[in-house]
């Protein structure tokens, strides 16, 4: 803890000491920084060399926060019914001349999840369906820490860029069963782009390397429950299943990008990107013998035509699409302790496609009004090979977003946003093989499949106050509150938002 | 020029390798077991019927079999490592040719089904 206040303080320090050289029209900068029509066609970013000309003006923000969510009941069991997190970011750009910006975060957050079951591991949404779990669970605490640093660097045409991510969560409860998840993730990516004149051309690549370690132990008298090493669609490894309690996960990938943006903003834009990384589940009982191996891409791809003038607008169109393949790898007899790999099958497939439409529009006045809309059709399927399982759904969904930005005073800006979201269940489809699952995991099934496949309503709002009075120079402060609703038929819940902190 | 195109077929062939070194998927999943119960030299057996039971040591699924072939019996299974059982009645007779009808059983606690086709044998223990 005091290792952690240590070096915050001396993130705090360094990013201070480049603070007297920043911001000179601070409010223009907060409010390119937080428009939501900044945030439209952003794909590019990504890619550090296409930083250098992200936005117009530099910016820093210190931000404490507390995020809390609550739902009535949990929609997935193994993300749980809500969180309470407490943190502090630190995020800055900085345009250190015409030709070289950097830029870099820090950040820690501490809090727990709440009633999580049948999931002990962390990163669930990266991992899965390879977790750990039990059918008791509990609520979970976490702490995480993530540094950031990125340059780029203009020479005549090309532009060169660079960017280290480096996360570290712990993730752990203190009753039983006692889970305890330690996460190292380290992203790097490079990239670099052309100026043909009117647009830039940039291709980028990065790698990611990933570690977890997951165990989970029994200290009450009263004794231990099994812990499920899951395989998917509430399948679980009968073999090394019950008394395995401890897994480590590692995985290591690359990820590739091409991007096309105008050098002046007014134009098209293009962005692909994809991802590759393989995570490996090892458990380390049984002689470091690997349980599963998950294959994990991503494809990514966005094309769009900006225009940002006094009456701005934009037209997009994309699909991200997610597979998942898991392996399982099969074990022979053990000789000595040691098991050996007889044989890989691909049991699990799992893909998810979000293809949308949207636009936006941007007004600049004596107010600045931004709405983006968005129409999008996602469909998610998965199946296990034997016994045979599947479970599918598609959704229709719409969201539009309102933004509202205006100096009330000459030092006082508002910034309020008001947004909306509904899902609509188009199809869904179930098949398992009930005769052979007990009722924990037909429960396990039938709670999440009637769960993922209700429609569902969002809405939230939120409001910023920033206070930038002309003395303090570059200097300003801001407080910030939010909340939003989710409407369901089966599960509905409440978030609020809660910031303050200091731009300079 | 001839340094850029160089440099860009490079680069191409670079992207083709990483976009190629993806996972395929290894879709051999079943393969037919072909069990026999090995009986001795001094044995002729003239009809064996029984139950063979495996059971795949993994996943815990389990697979009968009733159709003897003289002493073999075939089953289509899930490639992996395995528990035999088999439990029968066997028609067999002596050197000096006299019948006996005799129960018996068969198992192995670990055999591997990976070949196609995969081949186990177990030794009879008379009842």
């Amino acid at each position: 803890m005091k290792k952690t206040r240590f070096i915050l303080s001396l993130a705090l320090l360094s990013v201070c000491t480049i603070v007297s050289a920043s911001v000179e029209d601070t409010v223009t900068a907060i409010n390119e920084h937080n428009s939501i029509f900044g945030d439209v066609l952003t794909l590019q970013k990504n890619n550090p060399a296409f930083m250098n000309n992200a936005y117009d003006r530099q910016y820093s923000e210190l931000r404490i926060y507390n995020d809390y969510e609550k739902l009535n009941r949990p929609i997935l069991y193994e993300l749980g019914d809500g969180h309470n997190y407490t943190g502090i970011n630190i995020n800055s750009y900085i345009k250190l001349n015409n030709t070289t910006t950097v830029w870099g975060s820090a950040s820690y957050r501490s809090g727990n999840r709440k009633d999580v079951k049948w999931n002990s591991t962390a990163d669930f949404s990266t991992l899965y369906p390879y977790v750990m779990g039990d059918t008791l669970g509990g609520n979970l605490n976490s702490e995480r820490y993530t540094f950031s640093g990125g340059s780029a660097t203009r020479i005549g045409r090309i532009t060169i860029g660079g960017l280290l991510y480096f996360r570290a969560e712990h993730e752990y409860r203190t009753k039983d069963p006692r889970p305890r998840s330690i996460v190292t993730d380290l992203s790097m990516r490079l990239g670099v782009s052309y100026d043909f004149g009117r647009y830039l051309l940039g291709t980028g690549l990065g790698a990611k390397f990933y570690k977890q370690t997951n165990s989970v132990e029994f200290f009450k008298e009263d004794g231990v429950i099994p812990e499920y090493q899951m395989l998917g669609l509430g399948m679980y490894h009968q073999r090394f299943s019950g008394n395995n309690t401890s897994a480590y996960y590692k995985g290591t990938g690359f990820s590739y990008d091409i991007n096309i943006s105008p050098t002046k903003k007014n134009g098209m834009y293009l962005s692909a990107e994809y991802n590759y990384i393989p995570y490996k589940r090892v458990l380390p009982d049984m002689n470091s013998f690997p349980i599963t191996t998950l294959y994990l891409y991503n494809y990514n791809c966005e094309l769009g035509w900006k225009t940002v003038q006094k009456f701005g607008w934009s037209c997009f169109g994309g699909i991200n699409y997610e597979k998942r393949d898991g392996d399982e790898h099969i074990a022979g007899n053990s000789s000595s302790g040691e098991y050996l790999v007889l044989a890989d099958m691909t049991m699990f497939h799992s893909h998810k496609t979000d293809s949308y439409i949207g636009g936006a529009l941007n007004f600049n006045g004596r107010s600045q009004w931004n709405l983006t809309g968005r129409i999008g059709y996602i469909d998610c399927a998965s199946n296990y090979i034997f016994p045979i399982s599947k479970m599918s759904f598609s959704k229709l969904y719409e969201r539009i977003e309102g933004q509202f930005i205006r100096n009330i005073e000459n030092d006082i800006t508002l910034n309020c946003r008001l947004s909306a979201s509904y899902f609509h269940n188009l199809n869904k489809d179930i098949t398992m093989p009930y005769a052979s699952m007990d009722h924990a995991n037909t429960n396990l099934m039938e709670y999440t499949y009637s769960n993922i496949t209700d429609n569902y309503l969002i809405i939230s709002a939120n409001v910023r106050a920033d206070y930038t009075p002309a003395n303090w120079k570059s200097y300003g402060m801001f407080i910030e509150l939010g909340g939003g609703r989710f409407e369901g038929n089966n599960n509905n819940g409440n978030k609020i938002y809660l910031s303050t902190g200091i731009t300079f | 020029m001839k340094k850029n195109r160089l440099g860009i077929l490079g680069l191409a062939l670079f992207i083709l390798n990483i976009t190629s070194a993806c996972h395929g998927d290894n879709e051999d999943y079943n393969t037919s077991a072909n069990i026999t119960v090995t009986v001795s030299d001094s044995i002729n057996v003239e009809k064996m019927q029984g139950t063979v039971t495996v059971v795949n040591l993994n996943n815990k699924q389990s697979y009968s079999s009733s159709e003897f072939n003289g002493t073999s019996t075939l089953i289509e299974v899930m490639r992996g490592s395995y528990s035999i059982n088999v439990n029968g009645t066997v028609l067999y007779h002596d050197r000096q040719n006299i019948k006996h009808t005799k129960s018996f059983r068969a198992a192995s606690s670990y055999s591997e089904f990976l070949d196609h086709p995969a081949k186990a044998s177990v030794n009879i223990i008379f009842m």
